[in-house]
Parts: structure tokens; sequence; C-alpha cells
């Protein structure tokens, strides 16, 4: 069963020269009890998705063109009312750097008491209590010391466990982790990620999970969502994409990953390309990889490659994956 | 806390000592023979070799220097030979008078400075807050005195709310020129409110409070605000700290007996012990309003408190 579905979003960044194009048009559903990664490189729009899908769109200087963000049956995008009574309680958000996140002048107690007695209506004494109790949840030794010190006088690692406990603080249906932990380091990471899972599982709870680091989603999620350029090139199960991949991006992506892995060789496959640098290429025309991409063919730098749904589930944008299916070549791999 | 506030009261002694010998140095260094200066060029020779001993001026400097210092231990500023009564008198005249007037000032700085500029900030794609930015602008660069002026003609003379001049009425006589002085002074703080409150709005803890879900109005006053006042609260200190002797005009056109007026009129009458002793207590004010605010400091943002004070404000140890 679907609990948050998401359509046609598109938010755009208004520049002086030309929109920023962050979301170009996705579509994606949450199912519930699954984790759902949404991975891709910097620039590639994850984190403003998540952002738009909080309703944090305007907060950070963009601009939603269209789309709608449907949770327990209504539009949420269609009023900052309903996101009131949804945020932070139902649908809750975990940024990505821990300590810019806090209130530096706030006790780490009070800023995670003020949601309890905010949206909870809790009493000071029950406040206290559940937040101790809270910060017990997200392993935290001496809670009550904890609660009482400022975002400065704790670790990144104790700050982003302490986001967690605000996260969960309120019985939500969603966490949306906008890569949790990926800046600190992988020991503090793995053990943020393996908490967040079993919470998770404990709780019953749906988790979109951004990263940009593979081995985190093919360990922590269900599906994913493959972005590039604001779209989505690939989505389906983990396992399929991962193992299989059919986009030139996602191969990329994974042989890249795996020259990490194995110690750094030259890709080879795809020509590196900072978000910065993009801003001088006009807005494609066609699909938004083919610059990059080292199987382009003259229709994907012309055309919108359209999505195509596989037999197996998942959902490919690709010019040549068409192709190869209208020349009667179905099971065809890159 | 208590060994801060001990070790800035220390660094107050080479702050004051400083200050006592420049101030007495004018005596010395004064184009002139000081004496003459003070009394005109045709005294008789008996009353200009008392004033100079009565100045101390037949000892050398340094004798000088630590006479007033001596005096200084014991409460005493000298002797204005001109006013013909001790430098003290004078001073605890004036002092108050400012001190009202300075506390007038600041209460409109803080009750008008502070909100039109977070609520400027907080209206900033809005007409309301645009019209609230403009008219800061403008009533800041409104000269003083007219506007004073202004409100002397109208809320004093027209509509008899206020007294115009002269400290009789108590603290009724103080609105005026805390209006005329506060004002000017409360656009420049909406103006840093406005910026620091906009600078604040984008921060990430701030998305991060409205991600929570808690009501705009509480991720304003409680998230936004606190850090917002702390370059505020850096203007203050500077206010407070050159408000005992930067009143001249205002005092002059509301006729209070104050400070600045004390300053001006011991200058145009070249009567060194007062401007002595005035600068002496200017120091020794500035110093304590700056420790005042850095506590302030220390209050609204823990992080200066363990830097600045060295100290934990918190219940872990």
């Amino acid at each position: 069963m679907e609990i948050l579905k998401v359509n046609d979003l598109t938010v755009y960044f208004d520049t002086r020269c030309r929109p920023v194009k962050a979301v170009d048009g996705i579509s994606f559903a949450l199912r519930r009890g699954e984790t759902l990664g949404i991975v891709g490189e910097s620039g590639s729009g994850k984190s403003v998705t998540a952002l738009t899908v909080m309703g944090l769109a305007q907060s950070i200087g963009a601009r939603i063109v269209s789309g709608e963000v449907w949770y327990d049956g209504k539009n949420l995008l269609s009023s900052q009312d309903l996101y009131r009574q949804v945020r932070g309680k139902k649908i809750s958000y975990i940024p990505q750097e821990a300590a810019p996140a806090l209130n530096p002048v706030l006790q780490v107690g009070k800023q995670l008491g003020e949601m309890l007695s905010v949206h909870l209506g809790l009493s000071a004494g029950d406040v206290r209590r559940k937040t101790a109790q809270l910060l017990e949840t997200v392993e935290l030794p001496q809670p009550e010391l904890v609660a009482r010190l400022y975002p400065h006088q704790l670790s990144g690692g104790i700050l982003q466990r302490v986001l967690l406990a605000m996260a969960l603080s309120c019985g939500p249906d969603i966490i949306i982790a906008d890569e949790p932990a990926s800046s600190l380091d992988t020991t503090i990471q793995a053990q943020i990620l393996r908490l967040l899972g079993t919470i998770k599982a404990r709780e019953g709870l749906s988790l979109i999970l951004i990263a940009h680091d593979l081995g985190v989603i093919y360990q922590n999620c269900d599906r994913v969502l493959i972005m590039y350029g604001g779209r989505i090139m690939e989505a389906g199960l983990t396992s399929q994409i991962l193992e299989n991949p059919l986009h030139p991006y996602t191969v990329s992506l994974l042989e890249t990953y795996r020259c990490l892995e194995e110690g750094m060789k030259q890709p080879g496959l795809t020509k590196s390309c900072p978000p910065a640098s993009r801003e001088n290429i006009p807005d494609a025309l066609g699909c938004v990889f083919a610059y990059r991409c080292q199987r382009a063919m003259d229709i994907c730098f012309l055309k919108k490659a359209p999505s195509l749904t596989l037999d197996d589930g998942r959902t490919v944008s690709c010019h040549h994956l068409l192709h190869l299916r209208q020349d009667g070549n179905p099971d065809a791999r890159m | 806390m208590v060994r801060f506030i001990v070790k800035r009261l220390l660094a107050l002694i080479p702050i004051l000592l400083g200050i006592s010998f420049v101030s007495s140095m004018l005596f010395y260094i004064v184009p002139g023979d000081i004496v003459t200066v003070m009394l005109g060029q045709h005294v008789d020779p008996l009353t200009y070799a008392n004033v100079r001993k009565a100045l101390g001026l037949d000892l050398p400097f340094w004798e000088n220097f630590i006479r007033f210092i001596q005096g200084v231990f014991c409460g005493d500023l000298g002797y204005s030979y001109i006013q013909q009564r001790p430098v003290n008198q004078i001073i605890l005249e004036a002092v108050p008078v400012s001190v009202k007037m300075g506390i007038m000032a600041l209460l409109i700085n803080i009750i008008v400075g502070i909100p039109a500029g977070i609520l400027a900030a907080i209206n900033d794609k809005r007409i309301s807050g645009r019209v609230l930015n403009s008219s800061s602008i403008i009533i800041f660069s409104f000269p003083a005195f007219i506007a004073a002026m202004f409100m002397q003609l109208i809320l004093g003379v027209k509509l008899g709310w206020f007294p115009v001049s002269g400290s009789e009425k108590g603290m009724l006589s103080y609105v005026l020129p805390g209006l005329a002085l506060g004002l000017p002074l409360s656009a420049v703080n909406a103006r840093l409110a406005r910026a620091s409150m906009l600078e604040v709005m984008t921060q990430e803890y701030i998305i991060s409070a409205i991600s929570r879900g808690l009501p705009y109005r509480r991720v304003i006053i409680k998230h936004g605000l606190r850090n917002a006042l702390i370059p505020v609260l850096t203007n203050f200190g500077m206010f407070v700290g050159a408000f005992m002797s930067g009143f001249v005009l205002t005092e002059t056109v509301f006729n209070l007996p104050g400070m600045g007026r004390l300053v001006f009129s011991a200058i145009n009458a070249r009567d060194f012990p007062v401007l002595r002793g005035i600068l002496f207590i200017s120091a020794l004010f500035a110093v304590l309003t700056n420790l005042l605010v850095d506590l302030i400091y220390a209050r609204l943002d823990p992080r200066i408190a363990t830097v600045i004070v060295g100290e934990n404000t918190d219940a872990a140890g």
C-alpha cells in the first residue's frame, strides 16, 4: 500500500538568467513499511526533492512549478496548513548535517522537548521524562546529561542521534533522511544507519533514505530511485537495479563505485562533471544525461526519453532501451 | 562567572591609570601657560601664584599625576577653580540627568527599534516590510536637532503633553529628549536587527525548526530572535558607552544640565580639573557597560559563555 505519493514534481530555482531545474517532473511512491532509496551525484535534485516533500521549498528559496504530494488522502502541497498538521508529527525529516540543524543557543533537550509540548501537548514533567526516554531509544548513555548540554558541547555522532530522537519523538509514519551522518566517519555512519534500521523495523515506519553511497543503498533499501539532473533515470527493486543496471547512468555509477572499491582507477565510461560546471550547458532538449553518455545517439539530444516500465517492474528512461525493444529484442541488456 | 567579573574589574586599573595620565598631561601640554589661558593676560601675580599652586602646577608632572591618583583613591576628583566647587559635586549633579535621558533613549530604542527591525525582516517581501525599512532610513537621515525642535513644537507646545525644556518635571521631562536621541538610534538598530534577522532566517536550524513542525511565530521568537539579537546588543554597548559625553546637542536643545553640557562648558571655560574628572568617569562608565554587555552576551549565547567567560554555563560539571 502506498503511504506517500509524489506526482510530477517540478521545482525550479530562479536565477538571474534562467531558472535552474532542480527537480524536473518526477513521480514516485513510498509503500508502507519499505525503505526507498534515492541516489544520484551532487546536484541531481535529491535533497530538493526531500525538502519539497517536507513543504520547505519556499524556505530554501525554490519555486514549486507543479506537482502533488499525496499523504493520507490529501495533497499536502495544496495548502501550508496541511503541512502544519503533519510536519514533524507524521512526516519527519533528518537533515544531512546535525550541528547546523540545531539552534546553537538552546539546550538540545529543550529543542527536543519543544516538539513534544507543541505536537503532543505534554506537561513539563512528562516532556522531561519523554525526552530522556527518547534519548535512551537512540542509544545515548546519560540522557539527562545530554539533554542539558548545548549543541557545541556535543559530538557530531551524538547530535545525529539527537536529531534521530527528534524525528521519532511524535511517532511519525514516514521519516525522510537526507544522507544522515554522511558528514561523519564511516563507523558512526554505519552505527546511525543500523540504529535507524532497527527503529524503523520496530515501529513499522516507512523510510526515504537519500544517499550517494551505493553501498548504503544496497544494504538498507528495498527500492531505489536513480536520479540525475532532476529526473529519475531508473527506478525499481534495489537488488535488480544494482545487480543488473539498465540505464547507462546507473551503469556508470556502479562502475565508479567499483573503481573506488578496488582503488582509484579511471572509470572511463563517463566524463566527470562537477555540478558547477554544468551552469554553462544550456537546458537539455532531450535526455539530461545525453552529453555525458557514451552511448548517446542523435535522438538522445533531441527528444526527452520516455520512461518505460519493464516486465520486472522497474522503470527506465532511456532511448537506447526503447530502440532495442523496438528492434524486437526485449531481453537485450546494456 | 565571578572570576570573569573580577578579572575584568582588575583590567579597569590600567585603563583608568592611562586615562588619568593622559588627562593630567593636558595641564602641561596645552600651548601657553594654562593659568594665563584660564585667567586671561592681565592677572595680578598673587592670584596667578595661588591658582598655580591650587592646580598643583608648581609641582613636576609626576607629582601632580600621583596627587590626582591619591585623590581618586579617597574619592576626590579635584577642585574646579572656575566654578569654585569640588569636581565631585559638579559631576554628581550632571550624571543623573544624563543617565535618566540615556535610559529613556535606551527604552525607546528597545521598544521601537528591535520590533521594527524584526517585523521588517519577517515581512521582507511584503509592502509593510519595505515601508518599515525605508521609514527607518528616513528617520535615521533626518537631522536630529530639527527632529528635536519639531517634537518640542508639536508634542510640547501645541499638545502640551511633555515639558519642552528643563528637568523639573521628573521622568516626564526626559520623554522628549529621550525621543530625540532614541529615535534616530532606534532606526540604526532597526536596520541592524533586520539585517541580522534576515541572515538568521536563512540558517539551517531555522529551516530545521520549521521542518519539525513548530509554529512560525515560535520559530521566529524562540529560535530566530535570540540569535539575531547578538549584533544588536553590540550596538547597544557602543551607544551606552558613548552616551556619557556624546549628548551635547540634545542636552543643549532641551536645556538639560547633563554631562554633555558640562563637557561643552568645561572646554569653553578651559576648566581642566572638571574635564579630567569627566574623562575619568566616562572611562569608568564605558568599561563597566561593556562588562555588562559581555555578561548579557554570555547569557544569550552559550558558545560565548564557554569562550569568553571561560566556563560552562550548563550543569555539565
